[in-house]
């Protein structure tokens, strides 16, 4: 679990200073903490979650173990300062230190004198705050005492430490229910997660009454941030996701659906238990969707036949999957389902997704998936943005409700402003003829690529290697990177000069990088070489197969004139007057 | 010299790390208080990934105390 992007403590500290000091519109909350503890790091922590949640935290800090004294006081600070937030934080070990420290004078009655004691100190302090605030309350359970008194013996009966800490916990809960607006932070889970060692902090306890780690405070406070979030009804509706590496493995255009990864073993076991975690959603009330660029007819024939799926059809309310762009299918999702764009939380495992839905539309919520895939299933409970603080019979059926609705509107809006986006990613491009390093590659992509394929004709490295040699041919490489990483060789044309007209023998490309403005550029590459050799016509043919139907038009659409067509395949053709001046704005370098 | 140390010690305590030097100390910097020690002392355990024991933590205070204890355990200065 990543949290807050593994930003340094000090660097958290600089930001929440720059933010202490810009004016901002933000709503802000007023948050008042109690404590017997040194909760400062909590505080940096919390206030910096706050401020990049969109919010203007004010807070008010209690005086150290001084929780008792200030929420029954009515004219205490606490209750001046009206907070629409009040958190308690107590350490176990400092509230009851009979209790973790020296229990064996409690052993033989099984704790109940501390036990009462606890509840009933619990009970006075939220009972004293309702009387005078309608703040909502965020109280603390107690972490497991993991030095037990009795060693071994704890576990051999019922009258052990942790025994008491777990009824304790378990009457919180009961405490919380009879007074409004009380909600645990569940520290004993939070402090299991990450472990005695990772959580506490022995050093900081004895030398400056701070129990907890800065990764202790640092959970406490994300934790804290899924509540606030949840009482201000922060919370997402509606899980987007890719498909193609994100629902099963592989890509079901170019593998076959028969042959994606999704099992019970390994790698497909992890998209299996990603998919529980998705349908788990679904049954806590998250309306699901798909955004990914595939054929829709391969996606539907995933979720109507393959016998692994979790994930069907029937649990989709909305399903995108085409060739257009993923902001844009968020947005016709959004009009469909009609919510808005800030309660949908979108998946992907391409960075290039992420950050092209992020760079779009900055209100949707974007979940890259983490290049190890033994991590995917912990995400959502990690994430907290599906958090929420209740669960209702109502939210097992909203899935279906939202399906029922969404067949009626279908419409696509368009951006205007896709080029700012395409040069933020600092695209490097270079075409160049194929050469004896680059002939195993395009031998080896012409026998995969499948969709965006257009004639599909498969070649050995021998005849790839005949043509690079040949004067009658021409093989050009495209070559892509981008900021997030060099892509590699992604594009291969091959063009016959064979005849008093250049033939486009061969052109496709990998379909990562489609939609950029790439394969245009590409094509008039080809375009001038035919001109450089005086050549005034190019002819260019598609020809069908079961899984390039995305690029039926490709010709047509970069102004070709179709001279005959059948079912099996279009042939095209091109005059060219002058060298076709090429639009490479949108890419920091292109090389050719 | 000593970047990154004295980006950390300017960030703890709000002050623009070119006025950290030699000399700085709790007796130097007003607001070097008991809060600021402590995210000062982890500060530096989480950016340099050392531990300092008890007798360390309350010794840090000055810049050429912070300098020397974290060249013994090997943390390396920029």
């Amino acid at each position: 679990m990543e949290l807050i992007n593994n930003l340094p403590f000090n660097e958290v500290i600089a930001e929440v200073n720059k933010f202490s000091k810009v004016k901002s519109e933000n709503p802000s909350i007023r948050i008042a903490v109690l404590r017997n503890i040194t909760a400062d790091n909590y505080l940096v922590y919390l206030k910096y979650l706050l401020y990049t949640e969109g919010f203007q935290p004010v807070i008010f800090t209690g005086d150290y173990d001084s929780i008792i004294q200030e929420s029954l006081n009515e004219k205490s600070a606490l209750y001046q300062f009206e907070p629409d937030i009040i958190i308690i934080l107590n350490y176990g070990e400092n509230l009851v230190p009979d209790l973790y420290s020296k229990f064996t004078d409690y052993v033989n009655q099984k704790g109940d004198d501390l036990k009462d004691n606890i509840l009933n100190y619990y009970k006075s302090i939220l009972s004293g705050i309702r009387k005078f605030s309608d703040a909502k309350i965020i109280v603390n359970n107690l972490g497991r005492n993991m030095i037990p008194v009795l060693g071994i013996y704890e576990s051999q009966n019922h009258n052990g430490q942790n025994q008491v800490i777990n009824t304790i916990n378990f009457e919180l809960i009961t405490l919380a229910k009879e007074e409004k607006n009380v909600f645990v932070l569940d520290i004993e889970r939070i402090a299991n997660y990450y472990g005695f060692e990772k959580f506490y902090d022995q050093k900081q306890w004895y030398i400056a009454k701070n129990p907890y780690s800065l990764t202790g405070h640092k959970a406490i406070a994300w934790e804290t941030k899924k509540i606030v979030n949840a009482i201000n009804g922060k919370i997402k509706k509606c899980l987007v996701l890719d498909c193609d590496n994100t629902l099963w493995g592989g890509i079901v255009g170019e593998v076959g659906v028969e042959n994606i990864q999704i099992s019970n073993t390994y790698p497909g076991n992890i998209y299996l238990a990603f998919q529980q975690q998705i349908l788990n959603l679904y049954s806590r009330g998250i309306i699901l969707a798909i955004n990914s660029k595939n054929n829709f007819e391969d996606v539907k024939e995933v979720l109507d036949k393959h016998p692994s799926m979790l994930l069907k059809e029937k649990h989709f309310a909305s399903i995108y999957a085409n060739w257009d762009n993923k902001a844009d299918n968020l947005k016709a999702i959004a009009h469909d389902l009609n919510i808005g764009l800030d309660s949908m939380v979108f998946v992907d495992d391409s960075d290039f997704e992420c950050s092209f839905v992020k760079e779009m539309l900055p209100q949707v919520s974007v979940i890259c998936l983490p290049k190890d895939r033994t991590q995917f299933s912990s995400i959502f409970s990690s994430s907290g943005y599906f958090d929420s603080l209740s669960f209702s019979s109502e939210d097992l059926k909203r899935g279906q409700l939202y399906r029922s609705e969404i067949d009626r509107k279908k419409e696509m809006v368009k951006f205007t402003d896709l080029n700012s986006f395409y040069r933020s990613l600092e695209m490097e491009l270079e075409i160049f003829p194929a050469d004896n390093f680059s002939i195993p590659r395009v031998a080896q992509l012409s026998q995969r690529t499948n969709q965006f394929n257009l004639t599909t004709k498969r070649y050995s490295e021998d005849e790839i290697k005949n043509m690079v040699n040949s004067d009658d041919f021409s093989v050009l490489c495209l070559k892509l990177a981008d900021k997030f990483g060099d892509l590699g060789i992604v594009g291969v044309c091959i063009i016959d000069f064979s005849k008093n007209y250049a033939l486009i023998d061969t052109f496709f490309m990998s379909c990562r990088i489609i939609n950029r403005g790439i394969e245009t550029i590409f094509l008039q590459t080809a375009l001038n070489k035919a001109f450089d050799k005086g050549l005034k016509t190019v002819k260019a043919t598609f020809s069908r197969t079961k899984k390039n139907q995305l690029v039926e038009s490709f010709y047509e659409n970069q102004g070709f004139s179709t001279i005959k067509k059948t079912d099996e395949k279009i042939e095209y053709s091109y005059s060219i007057d002058k060298n076709v001046k090429m639009n490479g704005e949108i890419f920091k370098t292109i090389k050719i | 010299m000593e970047e990154k140390l004295r980006n950390i010690i300017g960030n703890v305590f709000e002050i623009d790390p070119d006025q950290v030097n030699e000399v700085t100390s709790q007796d130097t910097l007003a607001n070097w208080d008991s809060i600021h020690h402590l995210n000062l002392i982890v500060s530096l355990e989480e950016s340099y990934n050392v531990n300092f024991t008890d007798e360390e933590t309350v010794q840090l205070t000055n810049y050429k105390v912070i300098k020397s204890i974290l060249q013994e355990k090997g943390a390396f200065l920029t």
